[in-house]
Order: structure tokens, then C-alpha cells, then sequence
């Protein structure tokens, strides 16, 4: 396939970064502290914390899932909004955009290119903070049959089976904001800009989700559906809230995608 | 087009191919569907005759009583889930401020705030059912859930917050009282079973007084086909009622959605619909309830249990058969007839003072939610209002406040 080399560079680029290894330390250490915490004390009461945190000392899978729900609402858009507003930004500020460009890939080609690496800079991402908790979990409490929302009890098996889609899950939520971070990447110079900007939308389009004045715009929000995974503890699961979340960040994907070739093919490139 | 605009196109036509998407989308399931003409009888007949005894669906319940909305008990610590689906349950009241703030609620507070969640904003639920005597109902809360499964003569709940299950014993079905039980229920326990035709002339002969009974154009419900059945009271009725639309799927006659609109209301007072519906049977897994090792399960046998059964269950068994043409017939079987005053929609149930639930008195959510008017104190929906009367009466009905206070100064 021709442009293998260039994904494989690409993937290169975004995984030889010290930054990027401790952006990912950084979110393996929230599961950690989690189930450190909860061994030291003898854990929070039923119904208190975050959602799930009552059951991990029971059960140590349960880091990986309260480490997840930590995890969405800041860490891990923080993280992909540097990854991803760097896409651009961070060649251009280097002065390497028009090297790429010269290049004989076209520079939608390069788009993709980039926003694959920034994609799967999400998936492991969410893979590190379900393998961290699971791992730390099973020294910590052991790990046994996970109790599900609806009072079923499945197997070991396809509880590790449920933690895995769940980080499918998460890695998806994220992928309509990797598509932002890389279209505000292409309209700056400055990466700095352009990842600050990323992360203030996410938080942005969350604290829209909260008003109830706005629940016309909620279906619309990115950050809508980030915390369905919890449908996936239901049984049977509930596919649907899984399918409304893959199809608005693909549609998500598809605008910002769109938005950032028209923006990068039309741009002047001077640095 | 110069060559820079050609770029910009996709940036264009993929949010408008979107909303061309979700515009046409729209139409299709706003449709009217084209549905063989059936009389009101007919659409009736139709229900009483639905083949129907397994399914499973997802069931979408939206209130709006016109009470405010209570603060959100149920919100997670710091960040939370975008928060219209979720409820307080009962046991959540100490993490956040709750009604009243500063002091911990009472715990009958909190039972009243919960049922006053349940019957405020909105609601998912999935729903299995296979036959008569297996079903299993998920209310899906943001980060839990409340389960109620029967299988055979075990019902259990399970509260996923709280972590607790809740084991009883239904009477046997062969049994004496079980029987009389699905007397009081159906009716129809001995004998020749009615055919529809004929329970559709009953249910239309016992309506006429006091109802309008019409079929409106067809709609959608859950992608399939509905006929909606609106029973509209007539004017001689004073009842905060507008109408009841209840919309019956075409082909297998199973009422699919069921809205109450309430007068001078535009949106619906309760409106309760499958979102989705399958006429199959579900997996006979899920009737197979295993509390959770780590749970706090409770025994309860309605038989020997004398708490709650004996208001509801103990009285239907020692009360006489309603008559087929008694008009409490229409109501479901429970409170002693005494208590209601006129028949048809503006009933008016008074329950007498020693049985008044002492919580309801004492409740200071009560006491915030009720106004004063004359003669007591008055909770209003927009749909039933609640007289609590300055004696300790208690009265309820679909009717403007008038009607109550007539019915308690009159008996």
C-alpha cells in the first residue's frame, strides 16, 4: 500500500514523543490512585463517588471502569486535544509543513494521515486506562464475575469482554473531538493555540449539555452520549446508546474532516 | 468555480447532506400511514384480540404535571452524565442537598420525592414479556438500574444503587387465593371466555355515559403502524382531562403508546411510548434472577406478609364481586367502593382519615409542595389534584380544586 510508509511514519511521530508517554503514564496513574485509595481506606460507602466506586474493593475489574469514568469528562480529552491540536499546528510551527507538502502525497492524504494518528492516540489511550485498572485491580483486590447494572452476575470472561468494548467505546467518544482538534490545527500556527482551544470545547460542550434550557442542542453535542458506556453494563447490553454515540462522531468526523481539507488545501503555506 | 471554492465544497455538502438526512428522516416517521378505515368498535375489537403474549421492547415515559422539577438527587459526586434521564432513588438523598437542604431528609421524604422523580421528566424502560406469568420490566436510570422479573410465583426487584434485591413469593397458581386474585384482575377466571367483539360492546356500553369514543388518523409508533383511539370526556364531565389517545398497532393490535393531555395544556400530561417492539419471545435468560452475591436480599411471602397486602390484596379478596355493570368495575380493583363519590371522570376518591399514610401529615415536602386553600391544603398537577382536607381527609380526583371542595363539604 503506498501510503503505509506514511502512516507508519506518522504512528512513529506520535509514539517516539516523551510527551505522548507521559500524557498516557499520566492517565495509566488515575486507575492507580483510585484503587490505592480504596485499599487504603476501607472504601467509600454505597451510593457515595463516583459511580462504581463502592463496588471495587469487591471486585478489582471495577478500577478499570471508575478509572474510565474519571477519566472522560477531562484527562482524556485533555490529552487527545494535545495530540490532536498539534496535528497541523505542530508541523507548521516547526517549520516542516511545506517539506511534507512537497512531498508527492496530496494534502488530504496528509490529513488523513494525521488524523489517523491522532485516532489512535485515542484508542490507546482508553486502552491504557482499562488495562492499567484491570492490572492494578487484580494485585489489589482480585478480580472475579462483575455484578452488572441490571443485577446479573457474567463471567469472568465476558466481564473482561465488556471492560474491552467499554474502551472501544470511550476511544470512539473521542475520535468526533480528534476531528476538531485537527481542523482548529490547521487554522493556527501556534499548536499551543490550537490544543487549548480543543480542550475548552470539550468542556464547553459539556457544560452546554448541563443547562436543561439547551436540551434542543443536547442530541447535537459531542460529549452527549460520553458517559452511555455505562449501557454496556446492562443485560442484555443496550447497543443503542453504542450506535448514537458511533454515528455522531462520525458525523462529527466527516464535517471537521471536511472543514479542515477545505481549510488546508486553500492555505497559503509558508512555514 | 475557482479552484480554492472547489476545496470548501465537501466542507459544505456534508452538513447539508446531514440535515437533508435527519430532515427526511423526520418526515418519514411524522407520516401519516396509510390504514384501513376502522370504526372505534373495530380498533377495540382489534385490542381484546391481539394474539400477542410475548415481547420485548423499550418503552419511553415523558411527565409533564406542570409541578416543579425537584432538585437532582441522583447526580454523581463531581462530573455527571447529561442528567434529563436520571431519577433519585430513595437511597441517594444524603450525598446531595436534596429538598431540604441543610437538614437530612426524612426517609418518607425521601419515598415521596422518589415516586414525585418517577412521575416527573422522563423515563427509559425495557420491557421482556413471555406469556402470562413471565416479564421483566429495567427502568434504565444514567448509572443504574431498577429491575422488577417475575418467573412463575417469584418476583423480584433488584435496585442497582442500593444494591438491593427484593425476593417474593407470588400465591400458586392453582390456589384458592390465587384465583380470586385473577378474578379481582381479570374477571374472568371461570367460565367462557368473552370473545373481543363482545368486550369491546361492554367497554363501549360502560364508556358511552360519560366518554366520546373516536378514531384519529393513523401515526407511528415504535416504526410500525398505529391506529389512535382518543376517548375524549363529554362536556356534562368536569375533569382536568382533556382526552386519552391510545394508539394500537395495526397488525398485531398490542397498544403501543398511550398519552393523556391534560386541559389547557399543549404538551401532553404523561405520554408513554415503546420506542422500540419486537413481537417475539424474548431470550428466557433473562426470567432467570440470581441476586448478586454481594447484595442485600430480602424475603417477603405476599401470603404470610400482613404489612401491605392487607390495604390492597387482603381488601379486594374480602369485598363482594363487582358487578359487570357496576362502574367501579372500570376502575382497578382495590380501595373499598365508599370511598368514591359520581362515577365516569370526575370521580373523586376520599380516603378516610385513619387511613391516611401518618407520613403524608408530617412530610415537610408535603408541606413545601401543598398550597393552602379552603378547607386544607392543596397539592395540584395538572392532571389530579390532592385535597388534604383540614380534617385529615384526604381527597383525590381528576377534577379542578371546585369539584373536591364540594365533595368534602357534601359528605
Amino acid at each position: 500500500m503506498p501510503g503505509s510508509a506514511l502512516l507508519v511514519s506518522e504512528l512513529a511521530l506520535v509514539f517516539r514523543r516523551r510527551r505522548t508517554w507521559a500524557m498516557l503514564a499520566a492517565l495509566g496513574a488515575v486507575p492507580v490512585l483510585v484503587a490505592v485509595a480504596v485499599r487504603l481506606t476501607s472504601g467509600p460507602p454505597t451510593g457515595r463517588g463516583p459511580a462504581f466506586l463502592d463496588r471495587v474493593a469487591g471486585n478489582g475489574l471495577f478500577v478499570a471502569i471508575v478509572g474510565m469514568f474519571m477519566c472522560i469528562p477531562l484527562f482524556l480529552p485533555l490529552t487527545v486535544s494535545v495530540v490532536a491540536g498539534d496535528t497541523i499546528a505542530g508541523e507548521a510551527g516547526h517549520g516542516t509543513l511545506r517539506y511534507l507538502l512537497i512531498a508527492p502525497a496530496s494534502r488530504g492524504r496528509l490529513l488523513l494521515v494525521k488524523y489517523f494518528g491522532a485516532a489512535v492516540f485515542c484508542l490507546a489511550a482508553a486502552l491504557v486506562v482499562a488495562l492499567v485498572g484491570v492490572l492494578i485491580g487484580l494485585a489489589l483486590f482480585g478480580v472475579g464475575p462483575v455484578t452488572l447494572l441490571s443485577g446479573d452476575t457474567i463471567p469472568l470472561g465476558e466481564s473482561l469482554g465488556r471492560i474491552g468494548l467499554m474502551a472501544a467505546y470511550v476511544a470512539i467518544s473521542l475520535w468526533g473531538l480528534a476531528a476538531i482538534g485537527l481542523f482548529i490545527s490547521t487554522l493556527t500556527d501556534v499548536p499551543v493555540g490550537a490544543m487549548a482551544a480543543t480542550a475548552v470545547l470539550s468542556v464547553a460542550s459539556q457544560i452546554l449539555g448541563q443547562l436543561p434550557q439547551l436540551d434542543w442542542l443536547h442530541p447535537w453535542l459531542f460529549t452527549q452520549h460520553w458517559f452511555g458506556f455505562a449501557d454496556l453494563l446492562r443485560e442484555p447490553i443496550l447497543w443503542a446508546s453504542f450506535g448514537e454515540n458511533a454515528l455522531l462522531q462520525a458525523g462529527y468526523v466527516l464535517v471537521f474532516g471536511a472543514l479542515a481539507y477545505g481549510r488546508l488545501s486553500t492555505k497559503d503555506v509558508l512555514s | 468555480m475557482k479552484p480554492a471554492l472547489k476545496k470548501w465544497m465537501p466542507a459544505a455538502a456534508i452538513p447539508a447532506v446531514i440535515a437533508a438526512t435527519g430532515v427526511g428522516l423526520g418526515i418519514s416517521a411524522s407520516a401519516t400511514p396509510q390504514l384501513e378505515p376502522k370504526t372505534a368498535e373495530q380498533v377495540i375489537e382489534l385490542m381484546a384480540g391481539s394474539e400477542v403474549t410475548a415481547f420485548s421492547g423499550r418503552i419511553h415515559l415523558s411527565t409533564d404535571l406542570g409541578i416543579p422539577a425537584l432538585p437532582d438527587a441522583g447526580a454523581p459526586a463531581s462530573f455527571g452524565p447529561p442528567q434529563d434521564v436520571q431519577s433519585a432513588g430513595p437511597g441517594d438523598g444524603p450525598s446531595t442537598g436534596g429538598p431540604g437542604a441543610g437538614a437530612r431528609t426524612s426517609a418518607a421524604d425521601a419515598g415521596i420525592a422518589g415516586l414525585l422523580n418517577l412521575v416527573s421528566g422522563s423515563h427509559d424502560a425495557r420491557v421482556y414479556v413471555d406469556g402470562p406469568d413471565k416479564a421483566r420490566v429495567q427502568l434504565l436510570e444514567g448509572m443504574g438500574e431498577k429491575d422488577v422479573i417475575r418467573n412463575g410465583t417469584s418476583l423480584w426487584t433488584y435496585d442497582s444503587e442500593a444494591n438491593e434485591a427484593v425476593h417474593t413469593t407470588l400465591p400458586e397458581p392453582g390456589s384458592a387465593s390465587a384465583s380470586k386474585f385473577r378474578e379481582h384482575r381479570g374477571g374472568h377466571a371461570t367460565g367462557e371466555a368473552p370473545t373481543p367483539g363482545q368486550l369491546a360492546d361492554t367497554f363501549l356500553a360502560a364508556a358511552e355515559p360519560t366518554t366520546t369514543t373516536t378514531v384519529e388518523d393513523g401515526s407511528t409508533v415504535a416504526g410500525r403502524d398505529v391506529y389512535n383511539l382518543v376517548l375524549t370526556p363529554k362536556k356534562s364531565q368536569t375533569t382536568l382531562i382533556e382526552d386519552v389517545t391510545i394508539g394500537v398497532d395495526a397488525a398485531s393490535g398490542v397498544p403501543l403508546a398511550v398519552s393523556v393531555d391534560a386541559v389547557g395544556q399543549d404538551a401532553a400530561a404523561v405520554d408513554l411510548a415503546f420506542t422500540s417492539f419486537t413481537p417475539k419471545a424474548p431470550d428466557a435468560k433473562l426470567f432467570d434472577f440470581t441476586p448478586p452475591a454481594d447484595a442485600t436480599v430480602h424475603e417477603k411471602n405476599l401470603q404470610q406478609d400482613s404489612n401491605w397486602p392487607k390495604h390492597t390484596y387482603g381488601q379486594k379478596l374480602q369485598r363482594p364481586m363487582p358487578s359487570k355493570d357496576d362502574a367501579a368495575h372500570q376502575r382497578p380493583a382495590g380501595p373499598p367502593d365508599d370511598w368514591f363519590t359520581g362515577t365516569g371522570w370526575d370521580t373523586v376518591a376520599t380516603i378516610p382519615a385513619e387511613q391516611v399514610p401518618a407520613e403524608l401529615k408530617t412530610s415537610a415536602l408535603v408541606g413545601q409542595l401543598a398550597t393552602d386553600v379552603d378547607g386544607g391544603k392543596l397539592l395540584h398537577t395538572s392532571l389530579v389534584n390532592v385535597l388534604i382536607s383540614d380534617d385529615g381527609r384526604v381527597l383525590v380526583g381528576a377534577v379542578p380544586l371546585q369539584r373536591l371542595q364540594a365533595v368534602a363539604d357534601g359528605s
